[in-house]
């Protein structure tokens, strides 16, 4: 089963980057979108089949916890699975994400298969069924 | 907190980030004279919290193309300079990020986002600056701090 993904962040060579570690992690990836802040993330939300999310926090216009409040409201976004990607370790800030229902928060900078491993945990063995 | 202190957390925040995601280790304490008279890259990140501050980094031209390189996984040739500033940029900010969460306080800080930065690289009162040699070229972190509010 391959799995659609869709990669929040500003920066695009960190898009780039997370795009390129997904690819070697092992997880089959079908489409990989992206979007560089969370309205823009909305829109491909309600566009495109999406089984998994990863998203920063610091973002303008629309924030990580903006877009995960907004994601909450919408019972056709609530469903799928948020993998907070950030540069804030802070337990005050990870409590939060995760009270706004992310599924897991990996903190930059991170080692490619920290990634794979932490999708495999979220996507609750289905990532690697087919390896 | 001495400014050794600093400059070793500075280090140690720089080595993790570029081992992990850039794939070049920071062999030891750099030479300012290493980087003398080559083209510079520059970023900075400012943030908020318990103290406030900006944090910077500086780079030659041809350092900064292969941590480019390395991160994207392009050839150095294929880099283009917007993503070198992109990349550089997002350096910037995520040692910043990695400074702040050694300094052991566990509070939430909030960061601008990183840019370029044209002017030189700052010194003078309350600026602490290191440079770094890594395994191929110069970085100077540099960290301006205000006093816990």
């Amino acid at each position: 089963m391959a799995f659609n993904v869709l990669i929040i962040d500003d920066s695009p060579a960190m898009r780039k980057f997370i795009r390129r570690v997904l690819a070697l992690s092992g997880v089959e990836i079908g489409e990989c979108l992206d979007a560089a802040d969370g309205q823009e993330a909305l829109n491909v939300l309600r566009a495109n089949w999406v089984d998994i999310v990863l998203t920063d926090i610091n973002m303008p216009n629309m924030n990580g916890e903006q877009f995960m409040e907004k994601m909450a409201g919408d019972p056709l976004l609530s469903s799928i699975p948020v993998l907070v990607v950030s540069t804030d370790r802070s337990d005050a800030r990870m409590k939060r994400m995760l009270g706004l229902g992310a599924k897991d928060y990996l903190t930059k900078p991170f080692l490619p298969e920290q990634l794979g491993g932490v999708l495999g945990k979220v996507l609750g063995g289905r990532a690697h069924e087919n390896n | 907190m001495k400014t050794t202190d600093f400059q070793s957390l500075m280090t140690s925040s720089a080595d993790e980030v570029l081992n992990s995601m850039f794939f070049v280790g920071v062999e030891s304490n750099g030479d300012e004279s290493a980087a003398a008279g080559e083209e510079w890259m520059a970023a900075r990140v400012s943030f908020r919290g318990p103290r406030s501050g900006a944090f910077g980094i500086g780079a030659p031209l041809t350092t900064a193309r292969t941590l480019a390189a390395n991160f994207l996984g392009q050839d150095e040739a294929d880099i283009q300079d917007a993503q070198m500033e992109e990349v550089f940029c997002e350096l910037s900010n995520m040692i910043c990020g990695a400074f702040l969460s050694r300094l052991g306080d566990e509070s939430v800080y909030d960061l601008s986002h990183p840019a370029r930065d044209d002017a030189a690289s700052p010194a003078g009162e309350g600026v602490v600056s290191q440079w770094l040699q890594l395994d191929e070229g110069q970085l100077r972190v540099w960290l301006r701090m205000g006093p816990l509010s």
